[in-house]
């Protein structure tokens, strides 16, 4: 047996030549197929290797996170509730690596995100002087976007206002999301106006932008919160919506005649904003205007209006919404509208609706009964 | 006829060796694209508060539509995860699509409903509807129940789309298990609409769930599926979304998104027609007539596809299953295919017309032929004793070296990126499987999809019923290990 496992390697060494001979014996495109196969067998150790390494180094990081957030939670809690904390706690071995920084970083903008007031300021105190800061700003020098957006949203979040002159400039940077964030950090950072970066923007503000900007807007305080009208006149229909948007959510009453006056616009969707901020600001000034423009809108438009009149009770358009229900409507959703506009409209409207369900044809019945449906 | 063989033997050898390389080369393209895509994707959205959307005015309102057949052993649950969804203005609309056991009514005593005169238009054809139930609890405002006559998942929403109320629609399959902020990321490409060009319809991946840890409608553990067959699946799945698709968005040519879980502009997908009655491919369908109607429009659209995991799903752990779905899926494609073909190779529909289609037409369908073909050419050559061993062994280790090859890509995107599997053996373990499914499951799939054109040609309607054994067989098998 053993005798058979012996192997004589003699048998199979082989000069170059000989390789070469063996090789060569295949024809060319034979060779070509064979050295594409083994080329893509390489490059599968190549991935199985990137693959192996990746799964490590994740370990390890991962590992590493825990250990640093066990060894910082007593100490970020004296931070946060000591009469007279120390700042400078944070061990300089955990400084060294950026890893390391990066994750305390992280704890620290973390625990920031769920305190305001004095609590905060001690979070943004320890920031500094650790010096973790520094690299927040360092960040904005960084070649790839991603991380200049990441140090732009710790400058913001931690209050760094020093930085605010290094953030500027992205904001009219081409890459969107660096624009969108240097707005953001702007806003947070400024003392007075901090919406002053709409007077000059020409991008367009995408719904998502204005939803990050309200975001901000939320977290400040009532008296920061500026006069929307003054956007109206902007020459970027999207800043115009915005701010249509904003008058609505802010209930500024002063702006109510200046929507009237824009109801014409050519812009279907500024119409709709301006439909809804004025349904907002309970405009029943809005009511007259509405009914004369109701014929000649979009039923986009129109649906708007009419969930407008039910939500102000309107009891100056009965008629008008009566006279509707005369015509066959091709969309019932639309006619639900109609006669939930008429039923919100107090005694005169329910019995104008009575009066359809009595007379009216299946279809206005049936969409009657769903109308008057609370689960509906 | 020795002339005519000799000629028709060199066209075949060329023919499969152009095939291959075409096929590798297109491969690699997509790849490489995705690859950047996905850093991009990744790197602008790490530090994204999708939380924003829920106090945002602008926020859309969507209707999710969950057609239910046959679904009496995990409904109850499954429309309780759907109604626990993060999101701001949402409507859940589940539809019985005329189901033979007793999922209605195991819905009407779980949530209580009651019958409601709900008034809507037909806007898109679909059969009767028996009644539509709302609950009598207060708090369950958002659930909607529609009792219809079978027609088929497509007839079901077409349905659930005439009874919504919201501008967009989530076509969700009622046993998917969504991800905590599925909605807010589906619904944030829409939100980025800029100026005139529009985002129709928004696919993200979806993931198999065997195997894994569900508690309360959420997966609390991600493993990886002990049996070979999800296994292979999730390997296939991990290809198809994170190598394929997210490519195919990058290139604005994306033509397929999941029927497990989608979400529309309601009035596009109105005015494109709905979903198609006549294929078992109505998601694809769908998706390639709203990119029509824009396209013939000249309008500017997009049709965008997320890479996050969103959606997670039961895939068939038996042969049985597993061929039906794989038969539907060839004659969904097939249909759809015919349905447009008047796209195939088309400039007037741009990049739909002359790289998504043709691709589609000849490396999605086309591909399980060409495979079955050259399989019989072979043994006809090894028969006739004339196949030139050489050139045949070495291409069947160039086929398997660039699948090996392939799926290693995929594992590496599935690591670097959202890395689900996070026990150190299940790398091993999808390693495993990679080099197992070209020697024993993809033959089979291919004879699967052959199946389905004959069947097609043949006019087998079949859908191909899923049989589920439900996520609670999943969590115990997976605490039982």
């Amino acid at each position: 047996m053993n005798k058979l496992l012996q192997i004589n390697w003699t048998d199979i060494q082989y000069t170059s030549e000989e390789m070469d001979r063996a090789i060569y014996a295949f024809p060319l495109h034979l060779r070509v197929l064979i050295a594409i196969t083994l080329f893509f067998l390489a490059t599968v150790l190549i991935l199985l290797f990137i693959i192996l390494a990746s799964r490590i180094r994740k370990t390890k990081r991962a590992e590493r996170k825990v250990f640093l957030q066990k060894k910082y939670q007593d100490v970020f809690s004296k931070i946060l509730y000591d009469d007279h904390p120390d700042f400078n706690v944070i061990d300089p071995k955990d400084l060294k690596h950026s890893f390391d920084r990066d994750t305390l970083t992280q704890e620290i903008v973390h625990l920031h995100e769920n305190f305001s007031g004095e609590i905060a300021a001690r979070l943004e105190e320890l920031f500094r002087a650790s010096g973790l800061y520094r690299d927040s700003i360092t960040r904005l020098n960084h070649r790839r976007w991603d991380k200049k957006a990441a140090g732009m949203r710790e400058i913001a979040l931690m209050n760094l206002r020093e930085a605010t002159d290094k953030v500027a400039p992205y904001i009219t940077s081409k890459n969107e999301i660096l624009r969108y964030e240097a707005r953001v950090t702007i806003m947070k950072l400024s003392v007075s106006d901090p919406l002053s970066f709409l007077d000059k923007e020409t991008e367009w503000l995408s719904d998502w932008d204005q939803a990050n900007i309200f975001t901000m807007l939320r977290k400040m305080p009532d008296s920061a919160i500026p006069d929307f009208s003054r956007w109206l006149t902007s020459k970027n229909p999207s800043v115009v919506a915005f701010a249509i948007s904003m008058i609505g959510t802010y209930h500024q009453h002063q702006a109510v005649p200046q929507l009237i006056s824009m109801l014409d616009h050519t812009d279907e969707r500024q119409r709709l904003l301006i439909i809804r901020a004025l349904r907002q600001c309970e405009a029943t000034v809005a009511e007259k205007k509405l009914i004369e423009r109701y014929e000649s809108e979009t039923s986009t438009v129109q649906d708007e209006i009419l969930h407008s009149f039910s939500t102000l009770g309107a009891t100056s358009a009965i008629q008008f919404l009566d006279r509707l229900l005369e015509q066959p409507q091709e969309d019932i959703a639309q006619t639900i509208l109609i006669i939930r506009s008429l039923l919100s409209a107090g005694p005169v409207g329910i019995s104008a609706v009575d009066k359809r369900l009595q007379h009216g044809d299946d279809r206005l019945q049936m969409a009657i009964h769903h109308a008057k449906d609370q689960r509906l | 006829m020795g002339l005519f063989f000799y000629y028709f033997t060199r066209f075949a050898d060329h023919f499969i060796l152009l095939y291959s390389g075409l096929l590798f080369l297109t491969y690699f393209i997509l790849s490489s694209v995705s690859a950047r895509e996905m850093i991009n994707y990744l790197r602008k959205n790490s530090f994204i508060d999708y939380r924003d959307i829920l106090t945002a005015p602008s926020a859309p309102s969507i209707s999710i539509i969950a057609p239910a057949y046959n679904e009496s052993k995990t409904i109850v649950e499954n429309i309780r995860s759907l109604l626990n969804i993060h999101y701001v203005n949402f409507e859940v609309i589940i539809i019985n699509d005329g189901s033979k056991d007793n999922t209605m009514q195991l819905i009407i005593d779980a949530y209580e409903l009651e019958k409601v005169p709900y008034a809507f238009d037909q806007k898109l054809p679909c059969k009767n509807i028996r009644g539509v139930y709302k609950s009598k609890i207060p708090s369950l405002s958002k659930l909607t129940v529609v009792d219809k006559e079978n027609g088929g998942k497509a007839d079901a929403l077409n349905a659930g789309i005439n009874i919504s109320r919201y501008e967009l629609f989530a076509a969700i399959d009622v046993d998917c298990i969504l991800e905590y902020e599925s909605l807010l990321k589906m619904v944030k490409p829409f939100m980025e609409e800029r100026g005139n060009r529009q985002v129709i319809a928004v696919g993200g991946v979806v993931r198999i769930a065997n195997s894994c840890e569900v508690q309360d409608g959420k997966i609390i553990r991600v493993n990886l599926p002990k049996q070979i067959i999800p296994r292979v699946q999730v390997l296939e799945y991990i290809r198809a979304f994170l190598l394929g698709r997210m490519a195919w968005s990058r290139l604005n040519g994306l033509i397929l998104i999941s029927g497990a879980f989608g979400m529309f502009d309601k009035k596009i997908a109105i005015a494109a027609g709905g979903y198609n009655h006549k294929t078992v491919g109505e998601d694809m369908e769908l998706v390639i007539r709203m990119r029509r109607y824009m396209e013939e429009r000249s309008k500017k659209y997009r049709v965008v596809y997320l890479p996050d995991p969103l959606c997670w799903t039961e895939a068939p752990d038996n042969l049985k299953i597993l061929s039906k779905q794989r038969n539907r899926w060839t004659r969904g494609t097939a249909e759809t295919l015919w349905l447009h073909k008047k796209l195939i190779f088309n400039p007037k529909y741009g990049f739909l017309g002359t790289i998504s289609m043709p691709f589609w037409f000849l490396f999605e369908w086309l591909a399980p032929i060409v495979e079955s073909l050259a399989f019989f050419y072979l043994i006809m050559m090894a028969f006739l004793g004339i196949l030139n061993m050489e050139l045949f062994i070495t291409l069947f280790f160039l086929i398997y070296a660039f699948a090996i090859l392939y799926s290693t890509a995929a594992i590496l995107f599935e690591e670097l990126s959202y890395h689900q599997y996070k026990k150190k053996r299940d790398i091993f373990r999808l390693l495993g499987t990679a080099l197992i499914e070209p020697l024993v499951i993809h033959p089979m799939n291919v004879y699967y999809a052959v199946r389905g054109n004959l069947d097609l040609m043949t006019g087998v309607k079949n859908w191909g019923e899923m049989k589920r054994t439900g996520f609670a067989g999943a969590k115990k098998a997976a605490i039982k290990k």
